[in-house]
């Protein structure tokens, strides 16, 4: 009777530890976070704070990323070539810009708008990450005087093929 | 009254980031008492986007799996990185369990970070049919009709748009700070330039802006009073060295005008 119970106790505290472990591990250590990926990432890629790389709006200077959407809208509408499908939704690009102004660690995501996962056609999001990767220096952001690396992102907005807007 | 008395304590809560848990034991609500007491400092201890802090609201949630207030919060770092699938679906939850709440807040989402203006109107006319005072949008730059608005403005119906906006700012109180900004820009697009120079000189006279120069120079321009414009230019591009124009953290004002 004392065995059963002593492995009953056993196999419920292995449970319970297993989802705690599962519950730990479902997040990134911080929200959006992108992890170096050999088999896309460039490994000449260089970070000057790899364990503190910050968010896009942290910044207040006057350099901040509004003032630099009026290029890259200019450049995305100037090389985007619609593709006569009849596929809508939004595309997000996030990547990690450093404190060079270099970027990598380029990822996708996409939804319908109804906010469900979609697969948009390869010509539509190959071209978008071509273009995204086609600008080879982006803005410096400083903080206390010192350049750091942070994450950025783009959503594009795609009507049939076209793009119509480009947030944020 | 009652009611309203909660909404006010749980709004006078959302400013500052935290409802005051109170409000639940007032409504012999225990379990979502127990479930906001958990979190209650989390904005001192942990940042919106720390794993500790998705952690901490996920067992709010076991305590309490309506409490809505913790699905909004978790959805806030999503929102803010741009994963809308994964926003969309705690929005959704908070929506669900207080919508009244947060129905306009997920509206002002749609709009302000996805440019989904058509789920934006659905939201805030949702929320119309709730309440007669649908509110703001969380950053306080417009109100939810001003947003409702610039939707019809964005999906090409605006007259509608304009019939919108002039008549909440006939009664509007506060005008937001960049209303009568919107309004020229609207009109602008309508081709209605003596409406849009007019809003634009109100706007200039509420809050100055940079960018509602710029617009007035387009404007002279159209009626080849090129002297005017060019002041009008120079005045913008001094404004806008000083910094007076238009500010947003997280994204960009619809109908900004970059020069």
């Amino acid at each position: 009777m004392r065995n059963i119970l002593a492995g009953t106790i056993i196999v419920f505290l292995s449970i319970a530890g297993c989802q705690a472990s599962q519950q730990a591990t479902q997040y990134e250590k911080r929200i959006g976070d992108i992890d170096f990926d050999p088999k896309s990432d460039d490994k000449n890629f260089e970070l000057c704070y790899p364990n503190t790389i910050q968010q896009y709006f942290a910044f207040t200077s006057d350099k901040c990323f509004t003032d630099y959407k009026p290029y890259i809208d200019s450049v995305f509408f100037a090389s985007y070539r619609s593709i006569p499908l009849k596929e809508s939704g939004l595309i997000r690009i996030r990547f990690v810009v450093n404190c060079k102004g270099q970027t990598d660690r380029f990822r996708l995501l996409a939804m319908n708008m109804r906010y469900e996962p979609m697969r948009f056609n390869k010509r539509i999001t190959s071209q978008l990450l071509s273009i995204i990767k086609s600008i080879k220096v982006w803005q410096v952001q400083m903080v206390n005087g010192q350049p750091v690396d942070y994450y950025q992102y783009l959503i594009f907005k795609i009507r049939n093929g076209q793009l119509i807007e480009i947030l944020p | 009254m009652k009611k309203t008395l909660i909404i006010l304590l749980l709004l006078a809560g959302k400013l500052s980031a935290q409802p005051v848990c109170n409000a639940f034991l007032y409504m012999n609500d225990t379990l979502q008492y127990k479930a906001c007491k958990l979190v209650e400092d989390i904005d001192e201890k942990y940042y919106q986007f720390s794993k500790e802090f998705q952690m901490l609201y996920d067992s709010a949630l076991v305590i309490c799996p309506y409490f809505s207030w913790g699905y909004r919060e978790k959805s806030v770092a999503y929102l803010k990185s741009g994963d809308f699938i994964t926003w969309k679906k705690l929005i959704d939850k908070a929506v669900l369990y207080d919508t009244l709440l947060n129905l306009g807040y997920r509206a002002w989402c749609r709009y302000e970070f996805f440019r989904d203006y058509e789920g934006a109107i659905a939201d805030i006319d949702l929320l119309e049919t709730k309440t007669p005072e649908i509110g703001w949008g969380i950053n306080g730059n417009y109100h939810l009709t001003v947003t409702k608005a610039i939707c019809y403005s964005e999906l090409g119906q605006g007259a509608k748009a304009i019939d919108i906006l002039s008549t909440y700012l006939q009664k509007a109180h506060p005008v937001g700070l960049y209303d009568y900004y919107q309004l020229g820009a609207i009109y602008f697009k309508n081709k209605d330039y003596t409406r849009s120079a007019s809003a634009f000189r109100k706007q200039i006279e509420h809050h100055e802006l940079a960018e509602a120069h710029s617009y007035l120079s387009l404007i002279y321009k159209k009626f080849h009073t090129d002297s005017l414009a060019n002041q009008e230019l120079q005045q913008a591009r001094q404004l806008k060295a000083e910094g007076k124009k238009l500010r947003m953290v997280y994204t960009h004002h619809s109908n900004t005008i970059f020069f």
